[in-house]
């Protein structure tokens, strides 16, 4: 049902300005919590907060080659998202980040994607709203859709208070 | 003719039987000759329990001696090794030795064995002693029928092992699943190799091969047609420009001649269909080479290849995998085909060694025991001192004393482990004095140590202690283990294989701390390790349905490990690694890792190791985003970032 109404992330990028505060409010995701799939030897966890913040270079977290790697915000609570900015690894590697997904839930284990990428790209600023309707959810899951390492240096996610 | 030699034979046979044998000389400073001789006249009169017992009175009071190094000194007296010798071999094989003095020569055989000490201190130091001590003394009674030049040197060396491995008839492997055919005559495979060996057609290295590694060599599983075929057509070399395949150091390479292929060349049937796979012909090595197989033909192969030339080798079992390892060198035996460089300690002999031991490991510290002069003289003194029977607190403390002459003697250790498991009285507090004994003493081969100590665990004196006793128990082993590792780099193997073998301590400590006694299969070191990293399914399941006390004893267990393993930071680690994967939702367990955490991290910074307090602090940030605790995450995230200025 969902995939239906997935966006492609590289195709919207150029599009979407998620500085305009009265249409996508604020980045709501500085205090949230960060998971990884999994960790490798150029990890450095250290970092992985960075991923919320002003970022890191090249990049903030980076996985083992795995089938679909993924990194996942926790917003301590549902949210009303509005969109997504991400900006990939900054060196000569983000060609690895070709088949980006993401998905949202409510609850950390359904999930619905609701977009995807059509190929690798520095940066992706992607709405969330459904029409001007934010979408609800704790969770927010960034994974490659097929085997590789995932690593990106920032990642915000933007959203509104209240309902 | 003929009928006057066996008349006169049978007539000085009765003058004999009814002349009462001479008295034992006194053993202290006796000629070793005296000795011999007397057993001599024993066997004459075939009075071989008389003889045992007569040797056994003699040697108590000689075992008596309380000093370790009297004791030692006595032992390896001409005169008293051949007694001790002779009396070890009666204790065990008394009444099969007096079954072949009944038949033709018998006498003379038993006369021959009894004067030989090195021939019987084979018998019982080369593997676990002979399941069926008649069948083996048979074999070597027509070995030495065939051949009067069996009675020393190399030759005898090669009798003794034949006699061992062909015990039991060897069904060679290409006739494997067809029990009708014929096993391989041991007399001819003694002959096989004597006559290679007389014909320069083995490696040099033969020449000097101790019984143990002969073992290895006779034991291959082929006809003597099939190993001619490798001394006919096995190239020189593996492909143009390598090393000469046909010498010692590269022998075991032979393992790559064969094409890996997982269907048959000729009718697609998989390997695993055994010899569909072959079209039903004879396993032969030829036909291994012509149609080509998986890690088992590939280690069987090369393992054939090199006892084909006289080099010990033999296969490896891994699991879900079969590797090899032959004697590349003087005293050095090397891997190959392994899956990992995880070799010894994931490998298993699948029973070569009898009752002592499976892991891979026995194949290294055979080699190095056998290389240590005080072996022979540890196994000399620990057979007079258990001459003289005593309750288990008693003797335990003196046989570990004894154990110190030599104390890599896994020997020893099996037999003491042997009777602690057997009495019900036997105090916890022994058994740790003795667990932790010999974890020091075979630091260098853990494993094998587990095996010991499992068989003990499954004694009833351990299982009746109390849980919180045993749990301390554990505690107190590992500590005693990662005390006893002074260089790490040294380990055999190195680092790697110490942290496996690290990891099986502390898995089975967890494991024991869960309430399990049973063992965990052919390969311990990966189990344990599942059980470790928490992937082990049934005690996932045993962890689902704990309660909270049960639980408790592991987080404990893990926790004293962690913060109490100061000096060795990098094991301690192993703990933690562990520990935090269970302190999701527990605010003890988590106070506890963190401690624990800080206390390895603080040891690290203490000694300039930051690039390893680094380590620590990341495993705690990763730790606090799979349970999201955000104070590790933040507070490590500080830590790392201070650290890595």
């Amino acid at each position: 049902m969902f995939l239906a109404t997935a966006i492609a992330l590289a195709a919207l990028r150029a599009d979407v300005d998620l500085s305009d505060r009265a249409r996508f409010g604020t980045v709501i995701s500085e205090d949230a919590l960060l998971r990884c799939s999994s960790t490798s030897p150029w990890d450095e966890p250290e970092f992985h907060m960075s991923l919320l913040g002003e970022g890191h270079e090249p990049f903030a977290f980076h996985t083992a080659e795995e089938a679909q790697p993924w990194v996942q915000v926790d917003l301590g609570r549902v949210r009303r998202l509005t969109g997504v900015a991400i900006r990939n690894r900054t060196d000569g590697n983000g060609a690895r980040t070709s088949s980006l997904r993401m998905s949202v839930s409510t609850d950390g284990a359904a999930w619905n994607e609701v977009a995807t990428a059509d190929g690798p790209a520095p940066e992706w600023n992607l709405s969330l709203l459904n029409g001007d309707a934010p979408r609800e959810a704790r969770y927010l899951r960034v994974a490659l859709g097929s085997k590789g390492y995932l690593h990106l240096s920032r990642l915000r996610v933007y959203g509104k208070e209240g309902s | 003719m003929r009928w006057t030699s066996l008349l006169a034979g049978a007539l000085a046979a009765i003058v004999t039987l009814t002349t009462a044998a001479a008295e034992l000389p006194p053993l202290a400073n006796a000629a070793p000759e005296a000795i011999a001789a007397h057993a001599k006249d024993r066997a004459a009169h075939r009075e071989f329990v008389a003889l045992r017992d007569e040797l056994g009175a003699a040697l108590a009071p000689i075992g008596k001696e309380s000093d370790p190094k009297r004791l030692a000194a006595k032992a390896d007296q001409p005169g008293i090794a051949l007694a001790i010798a002779q009396h070890e071999l009666l204790r065990i094989a008394a009444e099969a030795i007096a079954t072949i003095a009944t038949e033709e020569r018998g006498p003379a055989f038993a006369q021959w064995l009894l004067g030989d000490i090195a021939t019987m201190e084979e018998l019982f130091t080369t593997g676990a002693p002979p399941s069926d001590p008649l069948a083996t003394l048979r074999v070597l009674f027509r070995i030495w029928q065939s051949d009067p030049s069996v009675e020393s040197g190399l030759l005898r060396r090669i009798a003794v092992a034949t006699a061992l491995e062909h015990a039991t008839p060897v069904l060679p492997w290409s006739e494997w699943g067809d029990t009708s055919a014929a096993t391989i005559d041991p007399v001819r495979r003694y002959a096989f190799y004597r006559d290679l060996w007389s014909t320069r057609k083995l490696f040099a290295c033969f020449d000097e091969l101790a019984t143990w590694e002969l073992r290895r060599v006779v034991d291959l599983p082929l006809y003597d047609e099939d190993i001619l075929w490798f001394h006919d057509t096995m190239p020189a070399r593996l492909k143009d420009g390598a090393p000469p395949l046909r010498s010692q150091e590269e022998i075991g390479n032979a393992a790559f001649l064969i094409p890996y292929r997982d269907a048959s060349p000729t009718n697609g049937t998989s390997v695993q269909a055994g010899k569909p796979f072959y079209d039903g012909k004879r396993l032969t090595p030829a036909v291994m080479l012509e149609y080509g197989g998986v890690c088992g033909a590939v280690a069987k192969f090369g393992s054939f290849a090199a006892r084909a030339f006289g080099v010990p080798a033999q296969p490896l079992g891994q699991e879900g995998h079969c590797a090899l390892c032959w004697k590349h060198a003087a005293t050095d035996w090397r891997t190959g085909n392994c899956g990992s460089e995880d070799d010894w300690s994931v490998s298993n002999l699948h029973g070569l060694w009898g009752a002592w031991s499976s892991r891979g490991a026995m194949i290294p510290l055979m080699a190095s025991l056998h290389a240590t002069p005080s072996f022979m003289t540890s196994q000399r003194s620990f057979a007079l001192a258990r001459l003289n029977e005593s309750e288990l607190r008693k003797r335990l403390p003196r046989e570990m004393d004894i154990a110190k002459l030599c104390p890599t003697n896994v020997c020893l250790w099996r037999a003491m482990g042997e009777a602690i498991a057997g009495d019900e009285n036997a105090r916890l507090e022994e058994i740790r004095r003795f667990a932790e004994a010999l974890l020091v003493a075979l630091h260098d081969a853990p494993q094998v140590a587990i095996d010991i100590l499992t068989l003990v665990e499954n004694g009833k004196a351990f299982r009746a202690a109390p849980a919180k006793d045993r749990d301390r128990y554990t505690v107190d082993l590992v500590k005693a283990f990662a005390g006893a590792i002074t260089d790490p780099k040294a380990f055999p193997g190195g680092e790697g294989q110490l942290a496996a073998a690290f990891r099986e301590l502390l898995g089975r400590s967890v494991w024991l701390a869960s309430g399990k006694t049973s063992g965990l299969g052919d390969w311990p070191t990966l189990a344990y390790d599942a059980v470790l990293k928490g992937t082990h399914g049934p005690w996932k399941d045993w962890w689902a349905t704990a309660g909270a006390s049960e639980r408790a004893r592991v987080v404990d267990l893990l926790a004293k490990v962690a913060t109490s393993l100061t000096k060795r930071p990098e094991l301690a680690e192993q703990a933690l690694g562990r520990l935090v994967t269970l302190a999701e939702s527990d605010d003890a367990v988590r106070s506890k890792a963190q401690k624990a955490a800080d206390g390895i991290a603080e040891s690290y910074a203490k000694s300039g190791k930051r690039p390893e307090a680094l380590r620590v602090y990341r495993t705690m940030i990763l730790a606090g985003e799979r349970i999201a605790h955000r104070p590790w995450i933040r507070d490590y995230t500080e830590k790392a970032l201070k650290i890595r200025d």
